[in-house]
């Protein structure tokens, strides 16, 4: 055999001599590595850049979503806020944001017109609907302290707003209600593997026990570090560090492949049980505390302990209705959930899952409706999870024949399952959501939890006991009748309007923002007695009421089209939801003019219970008991 | 007409009238007797063209897989890799080929080395985009299937063959 040959022949016995050689003896090698349980918490932390190298489309298809880009370092590229060096007041207070070069600043002007102070900004929080800036304000110790500062930008209306107006603050709040250290809590749950990396919480727990006056918001001292800013990866797969280093050598990641066998160096959400793996989610979308004094130590040092695919509720406590809240406002959490025990606000959808039968009693879990690595980037779910294909799965004689059950036509809302199942009845930053707790409307029990009601959100003229006596007849005597409302208001009032007037601020919210839902069985001209009802509540005290009463005004005008109060849609896009009452009121005034003049004779008779006479004015010595009863607890949303 | 003179007048009796190494190079060097042509370069030749051809088609294909969106292509990264590799390796292979076959009697004046770089070549040429091909269907996570083994062999082949011809 010629030497030519003899290469000839190497060059193909030495390949698949490998691979035959590899098949042989790799499951031997790798026995022990695979069969070992894996302790993530004591892998390192590698990033997604090292994760893109192997999983490039999954790389991609999280990196399109606004988890990447929860926290951004503060760039050119990052910062969408306009840092053009225009002043921006509210409650008072003055500040400037501006850009020099690449870098941007918060500047707070003091009385005279002079910069008071300026404070580079660090990171951004959020990208989707707002951005909120993180500055360092230099300390006179050690370490360095980020804080959250409360002016925003609100992405769509491309404006600065207060906190006020997005964390449901009353406007009495003062303006830095919500300036937060970022160190101590954003850090956890917008970023993956959070070290706060306190310097001196021993410290300041002696000062306080040798009775000394301790504020944790300004003199934690940090040296704070990330493995990588936003929520990548590794919060839901686990640290990958020895995951990356093990699956180097492609023997066992072509073992792993042939045989189909799990890789225990990472965590899969979609392999683990519904428990594990709502849990994953539920590190962040289940408000949570640490679960002793201990453990808070713990966390300001070195952060959280709870890696994906652990037991939560071995490294948490999660929040409740019952959990008690700190001395100064005990029912902190219990502000935070309907009186029925179920969530009302955004990031409590583990909680809400959790109080399910789907769950409790099903296999739903977060994965079945949402998807991280496809779907819109909204709501993360694919377009066929937005129908009623959803539930298939358990109840697919429901879904292939609604009417039934739901007494409404197959193609109307009410034949959607999560329009009677998930009602809209959570506030989170400007906007209500579904609630994840998913349950059988229950009009009485609901009304007397002073808590919104699926039915009467979307039949807005009705009352409670309407909506509990259609219920008994469609689905029996279980459904009981109201005896009271919990919010203190008449049982004859229209439940919307009623939540309108005499809600707290979150039932005001939701009942604000869903008054202007298209799908409704009414008319726009028998929703007009929503008119005067919403110009009223444009009167509310909290800007975030003021801002769904605004939004719900404008799409009722927008689907009036030629029948829409002339004039009103511009004076509604000049009001300023967020400027001093004064400036309000000129401009209210003005609305309610041209309501006047447009409203004279030509409506339908309005429906009882709503509070409009005849000529479609708010009855005001009946509205003014309601407004009495108007609760305006301030709602500490966490965030 | 020229070129085949040429090819003629070089074709390999001379250094090859010294007995050719082996029955291949036997065979070879009387095939170029009968027919005027080479064998081994004809081969080369054949083959580049239809290489040439094929994976010029597969550049349609993939085109055509971009205009309408397909996802089994477009959104697995690794498979969409590893058949444009398929296609930018066949072509260029096939093209080696036809070079092959247009300069390998005047660069291997020995027809049996002549024979055996032809056909490593045209080995090499076959299995390095069959293997990039192969390897993007049945593809697991982050990695080719196993027929990417192919391109290694492939590339060896190839590689001794394009080293063969350039020594002479």
């Amino acid at each position: 055999m010629s030497k030519i040959h003899l290469l000839a022949l190497l060059a193909v016995l030495l390949p698949a001599g490998g691979l035959a050689a590899g098949f042989l003896l790799a499951p031997g090698i790798y026995e022990e590595d695979l069969a070992t349980p894996f302790v993530h918490r004591e892998a390192a932390w590698t990033g997604s850049t090292t994760c893109q190298s192997c999983h490039p489309d999954q790389f991609a298809s999280w990196d399109r979503t606004f988890h990447s880009t929860m926290t951004q370092e503060a760039t050119p590229k990052s910062v969408v806020g306009a840092f053009n060096g225009e002043n921006v007041t509210y409650w008072g207070v003055t500040t400037r944001p501006v850009r020099r070069g690449d870098d941007f600043f918060i500047e707070y002007i003091g009385a005279g017109g002079q910069v008071a102070a300026s404070f580079p900004v660090k990171l951004t929080v959020g990208s989707r609907r707002f951005q909120q800036y993180v500055v360092d304000i230099p300390n006179d110790g050690e370490g360095e302290t980020l804080y959250r500062i409360p002016l925003l930008w609100n992405i769509p209306a491309k404006r600065w707003i207060h906190l006020n107006g997005a964390f449901l603050g009353h406007d009495s709040e003062p303006y830095d209600t919500h300036t937060t250290t970022w160190n101590q809590n954003c850090i956890f749950c917008h970023n993956t593997g959070p070290r706060p990396g306190s310097i001196n919480y021993d410290d300041m727990i002696a000062r306080a026990l040798r009775g000394e006056r301790v504020n944790a918001e300004h003199d934690g001292r940090f040296v704070s570090e990330v493995a990588e800013h936003g929520i990548s990866c590794e919060s839901c797969h686990a640290p990958a560090g020895e995951h990356a280093d093990r699956n180097r050598n492609p023997l066992r990641r072509y073992l792993l492949h042939l045989n189909g066998a799990d890789d225990p160096t990472i965590v899969n959400p979609a392999k683990l049980t519904k428990e594990r793996s709502a849990e994953v989610c539920g590190q962040c979308h289940g408000q949570r505390l640490p679960p002793s004094q201990e453990a808070v130590r713990d966390w300001m040092i070195e952060g959280p302990t709870y890696r994906a695919g652990d037991v939560l509720a071995e490294h948490v406590q999660v929040t409740s209705s019952a959990t008690p809240g700190p001395p100064h406002m005990p029912d902190m959490f219990e502000r935070r959930f309907w009186n029925d025990g179920t969530p009302r606000l955004t990031a409590h959808e583990y909680q809400g899952l959790t109080m399910s039968p789907c769950f409790q009693q099903g296999e739903l879990t977060c994965i079945s409706c949402h998807t991280m690595h496809g779907g819109d980037i909204f709501g993360q779910v694919e377009p066929e999870t937005r129908t009623n294909e959803a539930c298939r799965s358990c109840h697919e004689d429901l879904v292939d024949n609604p009417e039934p059950h739901t007494y409404h036509g197959a193609e109307s809302t009410g034949s959607l399952c999560y329009s009677c199942h998930m009602p809209k009845v959570t506030y989170g930053v400007q906007e209500i959501h579904r609630s994840h707790r998913i349950e059988k409307p229950k009009p009485a029990a609901d009304v007397e939890a002073a808590r919104p009601n699926a039915c009467t959100l979307c039949h807005v003229d009705q009352t409670a006991v309407w909506a509990a006596e259609k219920s008994r007849e469609w689905w029996g005597d279980a459904y009981e009748v109201p005896t009271y409302r919990g919010d203190g208001a008449p049982l004859d009032a229209a439940s919307s309007v009623a939540a309108l007037f005499a809600g707290d601020p979150v039932q005001r919210a939701v009942a604000a923002r869903l008054a202007g839902r298209r799908d409704t069985p009414l008319s726009i001209e028998e929703r007009a007695f929503l008119y005067p009802v919403l110009l009223q509540c444009l009167e509310d005290g909290y800007p975030t009421v003021r801002w769904m009463c605004r939004s719900s005004l404008l799409e009722l005008q927008e689907e009036a089209g030629e029948k829409a109060v002339p004039g009103l849609t511009e004076r509604l896009e000049r009001f300023d939801y967020i400027v001093p009452k004064e400036r309000r009121d000129l401009q209210l005034a003005e609305m309610r003019r041209v309501w006047a003049e447009f409203s004279k004779g030509h409506l339908p008779a309005p429906p009882a219970g709503v509070y409009v006479d005849a000529s479609y004015e708010l009855v005001m010595s009946e509205v003014a008991p309601l407004l009495a009863l108007k609760s305006n607890k301030m709602i500490h949303i966490g965030e | 007409m020229s070129k085949k003179k040429k090819r003629r007048d070089i074709s390999p009796d001379e250094p090859d009238s010294g007995a050719p190494a082996n029955s291949t190079a036997a065979a070879a060097s009387k095939a170029t007797k009968d027919t005027g042509k080479d064998a081994p370069s004809e081969a080369c030749l054949r083959l580049g063209w239809t290489m040439v051809a094929v994976f010029l088609g597969m550049g349609l294909v993939l085109e055509s897989m971009h205009l309408i969106k397909l996802p089994y292509y477009l959104d697995f990264h690794l498979r969409r890799e590893l058949w444009t590799l398929a296609h930018a390796h066949g072509t260029l292979l096939g093209a080696i080929n036809i070079l092959f076959g247009l300069s390998a009697v005047r660069r291997l004046t020995h027809a049996g080395k002549r024979a055996t770089a032809s056909k490593l070549l045209r080995a090499g040429a076959v299995l390095v985009p069959l293997g990039f091909l192969l390897g993007g269907i049945g593809a697991a996570e982050g990695d080719p299937s196993l027929f990417i083994i192919l391109v290694p062999i492939g590339a060896l082949l190839a590689l001794i063959a394009v080293v063969i011809t350039a020594l002479g």
